[in-house]
């Protein structure tokens, strides 16, 4: 039970771009530059993060739809990088992956049964009749009730919660351990988001599958996760349990997150926090911190040093920042 | 493993309670007649469609014709110390209308459009209608057989060669190159000094060219925006194997740009076939290209036996073009940006 169901050791993707005059330069973009964490059985793990800094990626990482550059990721015991066929298989199966964009995620020439199924077909399980209860009853646990209703319609059909809920449906109608959800949220309406967060949450306490939640909204990943790691520019820079990471964030950046939250309480004035410039592309870094162009209290020694570690500044709670 | 997947039973069963065969079929029902309204917006292809159709007609109806007069014996003053049937003067390809005008002196051939031959006889007194109706039966076959096959073929290697990549798509796109850069009716002409080019041998090397070349390369483009779409991604995660990805994901999504180049297919194949046979390099027994290329070598031009060259001409034109406005008609179906609503 203690036992994490995935470890992350160091892992690494680069991209190699072309650039300059007939595209002879390799460059390198780190889109994820070696992190480490782990994700407990039946846990909500959060991470956050600006757009391109490598979200994504690591999700991609680890359900196997990439290969690392380098680095480890170790799934119920077993390092998943070299994996003969039959064990491929049994990865495939106990993992899932949920897109940012559900308009994009659902072929459009195949029913929702058919998309729902698929993962079914592949793995041969049940038969064709069981099928289609099984499918209609996951469809009925989603919220996409009644079935026989939507079952044999095409996405196009659908509205963009609708075709979402699909996709959650046919993540989990394999029954997996472990679910990469990337901003199952962040292409849907304000008020159908909601509903979407608290079927995540319903779906969750039901089941014992471990969840890597990817958002850019603090505020989500407290209300669903227990863990999180904040991410900048393919590092971890901050991470621990929930409350600690939102109530007391060391890091500038995590502060400048939470000073980015919204607050239902007019009467109350918190100090916002402004961060200097925007995202840049983590392409020909200086070997120093991340976060030094952006910071607000970088000094001298953050000048000339590396990127600093992560380092345990309370129980449960880790920061990369030489300030703390 | 095994337990977590077994199939639950009692709470999740029974769900639908209508049956769900019902619902696909109304639903399969409902999507053709969407498709056939978007279909006839545009009359472009309804045209092509009714052309079609009347040239099936044509083809079915000549050998029901070639029964009623084989059923029927000539009078005995035509005979002409002849023993034959009616069915010899429709003969295609031997029929040699040996009766008298009203003058009681045989036709001289070829012979002018009459009551008796609407399309008058070539130069070997064979009717020329009989020839066209016979004709649409073989350009039918031929036309859709070599389409067919370079439709199927440029579908199946684009899909490949775009999921691919590599040395795979390299291989596949220079053979590609090598096909258009090919010059295609002295190429012909070569391979059919080579040897005796049939329709079945032509419809071939058309399908091979044509499965080979262009169309592969547009098919391929297509499958290429596929490819990166993230439901192939999702596929994969599931576990999906790269064919299962090919045909259940990739190919699905370019078949209608495969349909709409059938339908070229058709109407280029048929072309080619009549330029072939015009300039009787084509082992057939008998097409449309043929009936030209019969009066050219027996030296008629066009002003002493226009129509065995304005018929043949008129006919080949509306048979590929019927195919190209069914064509250009399925535009709006294999690319919704230009649908109106
Ligand atoms: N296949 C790829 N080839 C080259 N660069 C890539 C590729 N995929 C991602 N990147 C780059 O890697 C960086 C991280 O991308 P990623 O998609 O992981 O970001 P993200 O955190 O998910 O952002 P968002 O919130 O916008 O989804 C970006 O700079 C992106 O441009
Ligand atoms: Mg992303």
């Amino acid at each position: 039970m203690n036992e994490p169901l995935l470890e992350v050791n160091g892992l690494e993707k680069y991209f190699s771009i072309k650039s300059g005059f007939f595209r002879r330069e390799l460059k390198y973009l780190q889109a994820v530059d070696g992190i480490s964490f782990k994700i407990k059985r039946g846990q909500m793990f959060g991470l956050v993060g600006e757009s391109g800094c490598g979200k994504t990626t690591t999700g991609r990482l680890l359900v196997k739809s990439i290969a690392p550059t380098a680095g480890e990721i170790v799934f119920n015991g077993k390092s998943i990088i070299e994996l003969d066929d039959d064990e491929v298989r049994d990865f495939r199966q106990s993992v899932q992956m949920i897109f940012q964009d559900p308009y994009q995620s659902l072929n459009p020439r195949m029913t929702i049964f058919d998309i729902i199924a698929e993962p079914l077909k592949i793995h041969k399980i049940g038969a064709f009749n069981q099928r289609e209860e099984l499918v209609a009853g996951i469809m009925e646990k989603v919220g996409l009730s009644p079935a026989a209703s939507f079952i044999f319609r095409y996405p196009h059909e659908l509205s963009g919660g609708q075709r979402q809920r699909v996709a959650i449906a046919r993540a989990m109608v394999i029954k997996p351990d472990f679910i990469v959800a990337d901003e199952p949220t962040s292409m849907l309406d304000v008020s159908i988001r909601t509903q979407v967060i608290e079927l995540m949450k319903k779906l969750q306490e039901e089941s014992r599958v471990s969840y890597l939640y990817i958002t850019h909204d603090l505020a989500v990943a407290r209300y669903l996760c227990t863990e999180i790691a904040v991410m900048y520019l393919g590092k971890i820079v901050e991470s621990g349990e929930i409350e600690k990471v939102t109530q007391n964030p060391a890091h500038p950046y995590t502060q400048a997150l939470i000073s980015a939250v919204p607050i239902p309480d007019p009467s109350y004035q918190r100090e916002s926090i402004a961060i200097i410039g925007g995202v840049s592309k983590p392409i020909d870094l200086l070997p120093r911190c991340r976060f030094y162009d952006r910071c607000y209290e970088r000094d001298q020694h953050c000048q000339s040093q590396a990127m600093p570690d992560l380092h345990e500044i309370e129980e449960q709670h880790f920061v990369a920042c030489y300030q703390r | 493993m095994l337990v977590k997947n077994s199939i639950p039973s009692g709470s999740d069963a029974k769900i639908i309670s209508e049956s769900l065969w019902r619902i696909r079929l109304n639903l399969l029902q409902q999507a053709w007649k969407n498709n056939w309204q978007i279909f006839t917006e545009k009359k472009i292809g309804l045209v092509g469609l009714w052309i079609i159709g009347f040239f099936i007609l044509l083809a079915i109806s000549h050998p029901i014709l070639m029964a009623y007069w084989s059923s029927q014996e000539l009078p005995p003053e035509a005979m002409m110390g002849h023993n034959k049937s009616l069915a010899d003067v429709y003969d295609p390809i031997r029929g040699l209308d040996l009766r008298p005008g009203k003058d009681m002196m045989p036709l001289s051939h070829p012979a002018a459009p009459s009551w008796r031959h609407p399309f008058g006889t070539d130069p070997m007194g064979r009717d020329v209608l009989s020839q066209i109706m016979y004709s649409a039966r073989i350009e039918f076959l031929f036309g859709v057989f070599s389409a067919l096959l370079s439709v199927f073929l440029a579908t199946l290697v684009g899909a490949v060669s775009a999921y691919f990549g590599g040395k795979i798509d390299a291989f596949f796109m220079r053979l590609a190159d090598l096909v258009l850069t090919l010059p295609f009716l002295p190429f012909l002409i070569f391979l059919s000094s080579l040897l005796t080019l049939d329709l079945f041998k032509l419809g071939l090397v058309l399908g091979l060219l044509g499965g080979f070349g262009g169309r592969t390369i547009v098919l391929k483009s297509q499958a290429l925006s596929i490819k990166v779409r993230p439901y192939i991604e999702a596929a994969k995660i599931a576990g999906g194997s790269h064919w299962h990805i090919i045909f259940r994901h990739i190919i699905p999504n370019i078949l209608p740009l495969s349909f709409f180049y059938l339908m070229l297919g058709v109407t280029s194949a048929v072309m080619s076939e009549a330029t072939l046979s015009f300039l009787g390099l084509l082992q057939a027994p008998i097409s449309w290209g043929l009936i030209m290329n019969f009066a050219r070598s027996f030296g008629y031009s066009f002003y002493e036996a226009w129509w065995l060259y304005l018929i043949p001409g008129v006919t080949i034109t509306l048979f590929c073009g019927s195919f190209y406005l069914v064509g250009r008609g399925l535009d709006t179906l294999v690319n919704p940006k230009l649908r109106k609503r």
